[in-house]
Order: structure tokens, then sequence, then C-alpha cells
């Protein structure tokens, strides 16, 4: 009977096929996740940021258009009596005195009409536009250079005529 | 027996495994892209319906078309409305809910969409020293 004897190399490395697809398959599904964590991350922070100005456009918007603001008779004070302002007297029905004073108060502090609305970082352009698409009130700065803006419409009557509020967030990052 | 010592151990049990990590994967980062601003949308068409049925109630233009039997004031007033936006309204005598007596669409709107709004309004008329109800359905949806 023939003895057949196996030579083992020593100084030799396991790397065979197997591991090579076995580690190929590793770096690929490596790069794959930090790929994809790092899309979802950068959606994450755009919607994170998309829901802040849509959580102050929307809360504005409404407190202005629902409410005759605080306090219901703010048209009649001074500035400092202000604590927010409301431009209806009723839901959705714009007051010719709220909107005058709005208008003067907004465009003569801005800075600080801006703080009593809670438009921290925020810079807002107000516009009633009629039916023939004419602005009949703005007040406001428009931002040259934002990093987003956010027009948000609203409908509602003045003077028993439908028009459109149109708030235009601007935010700087 | 032969065995070759180069061959590839790739057993059904490994491919099986590796086939369903990737489309456990797959899915994951499909579901996870469909994250969207869809929430907020549904919030603005909601309160653009409501603010239009409010608007056309005390306007007294709902009042009107049914005095006139006509949508065309209806339908002048759905004009002035948000491009974005599309709206119909349909009014009803409350004695049958199945015809409408108007409706109108607001003019180059298809009434097409996953998602619509609809917000109903009761509206009394004295005629004739009779009290009629009507119901009015304004219905909004993403243009």
């Amino acid at each position: 009977m023939k003895k057949t004897f196996k030579k083992i190399n020593l100084r030799g490395q396991f790397f065979s096929p197997d591991m090579i697809i076995a580690i190929f398959i590793f770096v690929v599904a490596i790069s794959f996740f930090f790929i994809s964590s790092e899309n979802i991350n950068q959606q994450i922070s755009v919607l994170e940021e998309r829901k802040r100005i849509d959580e102050v456009a929307h809360s504005t918007m409404n407190f202005l258009l629902y409410s005759p603001g605080i306090p219901s008779n703010w048209e009649s004070k001074e500035f400092s009596d202000v604590n927010f302002f409301g431009l209806v007297t009723e839901r959705n029905k714009i007051s010719q005195e709220k909107i005058n004073s709005f208008v003067s108060f907004f465009n003569n502090n801005y800075d600080d009409s801006k703080k009593k609305l809670g438009l921290r970082g925020f810079d807002l352009k107000l516009s009633v536009i009629d039916s023939q698409n004419n602005v009949i009130f703005s007040a406001g700065q428009e931002k040259s250079n934002p990093y987003k803006v956010l027009y948000y419409d609203k409908i509602a009557y003045y003077l028993d005529e439908i028009v459109i509020v149109r708030g235009e967030f601007y935010y700087d990052n | 027996m032969i065995i070759n010592n180069k061959g590839l151990f790739i057993s059904t049990d490994s491919f099986v495994g590796l086939t369903l990590v990737f489309i456990l994967i797959l899915t994951s980062l499909i579901f996870l892209s469909q994250v969207s601003f869809n929430s907020w949308n549904s919030i603005d068409l909601i309160s653009a319906t409501r603010d239009l049925s409010s608007v056309l109630e005390k306007t007294t233009v709902l009042e009107n078309s049914i005095k006139q039997n006509s949508s065309e004031l209806i339908s002048s007033t759905l004009i002035s409305t948000p491009i974005s936006f599309c709206f119909e309204v349909t009014i009803f005598n409350s004695n049958d809910l199945d015809l409408p007596i108007i409706s109108t669409i607001k003019p180059g709107c298809v009434k097409y969409s996953n998602e619509i709004s609809s917000v109903e309004r009761t509206i009394v008329l004295n005629q004739n020293n009779d009290l009629e109800f009507y119901i009015a359905r304004v219905s909004g949806w993403f243009e």
C-alpha cells in the first residue's frame, strides 16, 4: 500500500475565493449602509427645518386670521400695550381698523412687531390681495437673498369681498 | 470520491439568506425615503376648505346663489381662491340629499385627486314665511 502525505505550507495565508467573496459582500454592505444613512440624515435635517418653518408660518397666519388679537381692541392701544396681533373681528373677516393699524405698526416697528408675533429668526411680508390680483395692503420686509422662503396663502374676506392673505416667510440658516 | 479543493461553497441556504438580507435593506430604504411633507399638505387643505366655506357663508354668497338658483356667484368667488387649490361647491335641499340644486367647480379644475377635504354648512332661508333648509358641501383638493 502506497502512503501519500500532503505537504502543509506553514507560511501560507488563508485567502480563499470564499473569503474574497465574503469580504466583498461585507464592504458593499457597509458602504451601502453609510451612504444610505448619510442620505437619510440629510433628509431628516431638511424635514426638521421645514417642519420648524411650517409650524411658525401656520401658527402666525392662523392667529392673524382666526383671532382678534390680544387684547381684542389692540388697534386702539399703544404699540407697547399690544401682546399679539389679530386682523379679524370674527373668523376670516378682516377688520379695516385692525389691518390699517397692523400695517402701520409693522412698518414702523418692524423688529419689535416680529417679536410680538414670535418670529425670531424669520422675516415676514404680509400682503392682502383682492379678486383682481391687486395688492390692497402690504406690510413687512422682503429679504433679497434668503436661505428659504415659504409662501402661505389663506382665504379671507375684506369689506364683503373675498381676498387672499399671503404670508411670505423668509428664513436665514 | 474526488474533492475539488478549489471549489466555492455557495449553498442554497446562504443564497436565500443573502437575498433576504438585501430585500430587507431595500424595503427599509424605500419606506424611509417616503418621508415627505404630506402631513402639512393635509392640514393646509382642510384649513383652506374651512376658510372658503366660512367666507362663502359669511359673505352671503351661498344664500344669494340659492335665492337666484344660479352657480355664477359661487364660480366668480372660486376664481379668486389660491391657484394651488381646487374647490367644488354643491348645494342640496335638505329634503333631497341625492340631487344637488346647485353644483359648480372652480374654473380650470378637474375633480381628480387622492385626497379630498369636505366641509358642510347648513343654510336656513325664510321664503314666504316658510323655513327652508339647505346643505352646502365645499370640497377641496390640490390642483
